[in-house]
């Protein structure tokens, strides 16, 4: 809605721990607990994303700018904080802590429903949430002043829209999904908050949403494509490609989304072209 | 204390650097949050350039010249092409992630460290030149702003480019000199942290840095004076922080993480509470279109 | 040799001449003053005399030489220096700094700051103008800064000053100001190119007067000739013929409530600047209310204000509710809509339509939430299509594909598209604001118009219809109410004379 989240990195971060927090504090079973820890996963992040939310259309503080300092806000508190410190592993001692927090209950661990496989119930979640987004932009009229206030926030106000309030939902909900994609990495792969969280999901997030076009089966797309290109990048390692090509090809890909315009005239070219065939170029 | 200052003149220089970049960028209405990537690749050009030539100088100066050749293709796409000016930043930064992992195992095979590399000479209190540069360039870039007809241009750009350009001003030209301006200075801050502090080549490098220089940016209201003493203060910051972490109470080492998130907690508290004096250049980030009203 | 000559000009935008074969010439010492309404053609006028636009036709000539089209920088150098309406300044800077940018004296490296100082300052006098130069600009009131546009074309050597629509910012005191001052720029043998559109001011400031009508020139007279009587018919004639537009009688309202009451309303505009100044008027049910008045007088903000966009002081009431305080229908444009008022705004890119978004979108926007448009929390696609097929035929709106960019249709059509949401995508209305609903429409699309706000006023709705056609008034409105300086000047019957409403408009009783 012609707002910039560049602070998927640290409603990331945020929703990972809630969701090992959670995962190793409650005790129920996991019919319940996964729900249960996926769920403080998103309001973790939605708390975090709530927050450029508000300081932007309240005290007019720029969403990247605010984005931006929140991330790294996440990333020292959490990294160089409260998982070294408060919530560090028991048993760690006085040393560096690298062990992260205590395990979570293996009630707490994501399913894998197909045996030999190491896929978990994460990719089904997050292409829900897909299915969800897409639905609740295109299909619900909440979705759709989301968008006439991205399309014209001017307009959507004199019509009647609350635009302050819609902004401060859109950059919430943003952040729940950001913080939901920190808690499956939390209960699928990682079953605790480590000392070394490899980051980037977020600005990987960011890319890809921006690939997508913004839309959410661009971005499912766009997801699928990356994702594949982040895991055959180790297997390309083999064949003697580099795992590197990964970020580089995405922000290549991103360079290209962002300047349509260098294409504009190619586009118009070749459209000329096929309209034309005989006629010379 | 004085162990203190020295240690914050021997950290604060890339900092500095990059917040200058940002400011002479920003100040022109071009925002530049690609600064990361630009020191990313001046940190890496500058041990390249170190390691072959056998010296630091040289390392610095195509430390310099990477961060602006970086900065040229965020002038093109964000000036010529008129891509929004965050995407073109978010993207140099991914690019660079990926293309100098991938040129430091292509040059040294490594994927951690690259080997030493000469480094630029110290004096007894472990300074380098670039401590001076970092003292003295924020005085002359203010009296640039303040005091010659070039920084009253870029002002006035950054500020309203349509007025400006009535002037008789050629607004595209000059944004993209400040943009080039912004990868130097910053690419020249990477460079810092390789040939000058580390004496090597870190995969990890600027490991975030760039964004602390755009939260110094902000915080010292895009002012090259303000910047400087944000970047000094938050060198200070991590200095402190660097001494704990050597101390031997475990207790102390959990408390790194607050100091670290300190600075960037400061600046989004002084730009919520200042919300009304402390603002951006109000042509900043919008592309200029001479055909377009303002 | 004329300051500047301005010969046979013509300027198309797509099939419109927005100026069709104007020759004009400003002589040396004088101030000539050019009048017209909103898109008479004035303001695309001063653009090809600057080089903003390049004309389709006609020459530009300052001080006898011939200026390339389309060529800002030459027009500068050749000595003609335009005041637009929106400053050229950069808020932030100081007078002096706005005032040299561009063109700063040096000294080796360093900008001369003081003799550009001493400059500005003498600039400023010499032609009677007060300024600190070293004040910033941003701090400064709407006529300082206009001051300051004044001295940097002056500073820059021109002689040949264009000021487009000076007052429209300015307050009255100021204005008189203003007006001394271009005398004394003529007095010093400067050419002086005055657009206004209010007459009084013309009357007073200028040598000679000359009349834009639909971008042809209609008259040009000596001002010691001219009455402001004569200047209002020749600006205003008969523009549209409306005639065959059917007035109904309004139906009175049994209670002794009116549909809408506005009792010393006040309000400040954009600018902090009084705009309402106790303004008062009551609307029936059933009835159309012309509001007519020289443009800034208060039509803006009073629609504004009707429709929960500007919070104003006094008394509001829709069928004896109150409008005003915190739980009041016009607290904001929401609260308002829902009470029943809807609004065709004179801005129609930037307030009403969402140009990104399709048709249908854009017709169902302010009515999402309701049927047939929503169905509970989800979008009733087929029920919205359906409204949207319903409403582009019942308005002609060209084309009629739901799933067109708003941003592709012709002006004519986006206004189509509003009347249509406005007035036909809701419930029956019971207020509708319309800000000049018919500018730039053409005739049968204006037709169509206006007997939608008859109907909507047939169906009970008290119309509010603002206007600075006097014609269009005359055929649509049961009752015309004249507002200058954010007051009622009086009230005329649709049968008023242009002579006696011109009176009113110029702030004198009928």
């Amino acid at each position: 809605m012609g707002l910039f989240n560049i602070g998927g990195e640290g409603q990331l971060i945020w929703g990972a721990l809630a969701a090992a927090v959670a995962g190793r504090a409650l005790d129920l079973p996991a019919p319940l607990l996964v729900p249960a820890a996926l769920i403080a996963a998103a309001v973790a992040g939605a708390a975090w994303g709530f927050i450029p939310g508000v300081l932007k259309m309240y005290r007019g503080v720029h969403e990247v700018i605010s984005t931006i300092l929140l991330n790294w806000i996440a990333i020292h508190l959490v990294h160089g904080w409260l998982v070294a410190g408060p919530l560090a592993a028991r048993g760690s001692g006085s040393s560096v802590s690298m062990a992260g927090t205590d395990p979570i209950r293996a009630a707490a661990w994501l399913p894998r429903p197909i045996p030999g496989s190491r896929l978990d119930l994460g990719l089904p979640v997050a292409l829900a949430c897909a299915a969800a987004v897409w639905f609740l932009l295109t299909r619900m009229w909440l979705g759709f002043e989301w968008r006439a206030v991205g399309a014209g926030a001017v307009a959507a106000q004199a019509s009647g829209i609350a635009t302050r309030l819609r902004v401060c939902q859109a950059m919430a909900l943003s952040g729940a999904l950001s913080g939901l994609a920190g808690g499956l990495l939390v209960l699928g792969t990682e079953h605790r908050y480590p000392g070394v969280f490899r980051t980037g999901y977020g600005f990987d997030g960011i890319a890809v949403a921006l690939i997508g076009g913004a839309t959410a089966p661009g971005v499912v797309a766009a997801g699928f494509v990356f994702g594949a290109v982040r895991a055959g990048a180790t297997r390309l390692q083999l064949v003697g490609i580099h795992p590197s090509f990964a970020e580089l090809i995405q922000g290549i890909a991103v360079l290209l989304v962002a300047a349509p315009r260098l294409f504009a005239p190619l586009l118009i070219r070749l459209r000329a072209l096929s309209r034309a065939p005989g006629a010379p170029p | 204390m004085s162990a203190a200052l020295s240690g914050v003149l021997e950290f604060a220089p890339p900092l500095v650097l990059a917040a200058l970049g940002g400011v002479l960028s920003e100040r022109a209405g071009v925002v530049n949050i690609g600064l990361e990537g630009m020191m990313r690749f001046g940190a890496f050009a500058a041990a390249v350039g170190a390691f072959f030539t056998g010296s630091p100088w040289l390392g610095l100066a195509c430390g310099a010249l990477a961060g602006a050749a970086a900065a040229a293709a965020h002038a093109l796409l964000s000036l010529r092409y008129r891509a929004d000016q965050v995407v073109s930043g978010i993207a140099l930064n991914l690019v660079a992630l990926g293309l100098v992992t991938f040129l430091l195992e292509a040059t040294f095979g490594s994927s951690g460290v690259s080997p030493p590399v000469p480094a630029l000479p110290r004096d007894a209190s472990g300074r380098t030149a670039l401590a001076w540069v970092a003292v003295a360039l924020p005085i002359l870039l203010h009296l640039v702003f303040a005091r010659t007809p070039l920084g009253l241009r870029i002002r006035a750009t950054g500020e309203n480019p349509h007025a400006a350009a009535t002037a008789g001003v050629r607004v595209l030209r000059l944004r993209a000199g400040c943009v080039l301006g912004s990868g130097l200075l910053a690419g020249l801050g990477g460079a810092a942290l390789s040939v000058g502090i580390l004496g090597q080549f870190d995969a990890r490098m600027p490991a975030g840095q760039g964004f602390m220089a755009l939260a110094a940016m902000v915080f010292g209201r895009w002012t090259p004076l303000g910047a400087a003493a944000a970047a000094f203060f938050f060198a200070a910051a991590d200095a402190f922080q660097r001494q704990l972490s050597f101390s031997v109470h475990a207790a102390d080492l959990r408390l790194q993480g607050i100091f670290l998130a300190l600075p960037y907690a400061l600046t989004l508290l002084l730009l919520t509470a200042g919300a009304g004096r402390i603002r951006a250049p109000a042509a900043d980030g919008i592309p200029y279109d001479p055909e377009g009203r303002s | 040799m004329s300051a500047l000559e301005l010969r046979g000009i013509v300027k198309r935008f797509g099939e419109v001449a927005a100026v069709d074969g104007v020759t004009l010439s400003v002589r040396a010492g004088e101030v000539l003053a050019v009048v017209g309404e909103n898109g008479a053609g004035k303001t695309t006028l001063v653009g090809v005399a600057c080089g903003l636009y390049r004309a389709d036709a006609g020459t530009v000539r300052v001080l006898g030489r011939e200026l390339p089209p389309g060529d800002p920088r030459a027009a500068i150098e050749a000595g003609l220096g335009a005041v637009h309406q929106h400053f050229m300044l950069v808020p932030p800077l100081r007078v002096w700094e706005n005032v040299v940018l561009g063109r700063e004296p040096r000294r080796l490296f360093a900008l001369d700051s003081a003799r550009a100082r001493r400059e500005v300052a003498e600039s400023a006098e010499r032609s009677g103008l007060s300024l600190d130069v070293d004040a910033r600009v941003e701090g400064l009131s709407v006529a300082a800064q206009q001051r300051v546009e004044i001295v940097k074309q002056l500073w820059r050597g021109a002689r040949v000053l264009i000021l487009d629509e000076p007052t429209s910012v300015l307050a009255p005191g100021e204005i008189d100001e203003l007006l001394r001052t271009v005398r004394a720029l003529a007095a010093g043998g400067r050419g002086v190119m005055f657009i206004s559109h209010k007459l009084r001011e013309v009357l007073a400031v200028a040598d000679r007067i000359a009349v834009l009508r639909r971008g042809r020139l209609v008259q040009v007279t000596a001002a010691s000739e001219a009455s402001a009587v004569q200047l209002a018919e020749a600006v205003m004639s008969a523009s549209e013929d409306w005639s065959s537009t059917p007035t109904s009688t309004p139906t009175p309202s049994s209670s002794s409530l009116p549909r809408l009451l506005v009792r010393d309303l006040h309000c400040d505009d954009a600018r902090g600047r009084p705009a309402l100044r106790g303004l008062s008027f009551r609307v029936e049910a059933g009835e159309v209310l012309g509001i007519a008045g020289v443009d800034g007088n208060g039509q803006s903000e009073l629609a504004e204000v009707l429709t929960g966009l500007r919070r104003p002081r006094g008394v509001l009431q829709l069928d004896g509710q109150q409008g005003l305080g915190p739980r009041g229908w016009a607290r904001n444009p929401g609260a308002a809509r829902k009470s029943g008022i809807v609004h065709l705004p004179e801005d129609r890119h930037g307030r009403a339509l969402c140009l990104p978004l399709t048709l249908e979108e854009n017709l169902s926007l302010g009515w999402q939430a309701r049927a047939p448009y929503a169905r509970a929390a989800l979008i009733d696609r087929p029920g919205r299509r359906r409204k949207a097929e319903e409403l582009m035929a019942e308005f002609r709106v060209h084309p009629p594909a739901p799933l067109a960019r708003a941003g592709d249709l012709s002006g004519g059509n986006q206004q189509k598209l509003v009347a249509a949401r406005e007035l036909r995508g809701g419930p029956q209305p019971r207020v509708v604001v319309a800000a000049h609903p018919t500018r730039g429409l053409d005739v049968g699309a204006a037709r169509l118009v206006h007997a939608a706000l008859r109907s909507a006023a047939a169906g009970g709705a008290a119309v509010l219809l603002i206007s600075l056609d006097l014609d269009e008034l005359r055929a649509a409105a049961d009752r015309i109410l004249v507002l200058y300086d954010g007051r009622a000047a009086g009230e005329a019957p649709p049968t008023a004379s242009d002579e006696s409403l011109g009176r009113l408009m110029l702030g004198q009783a009928a």
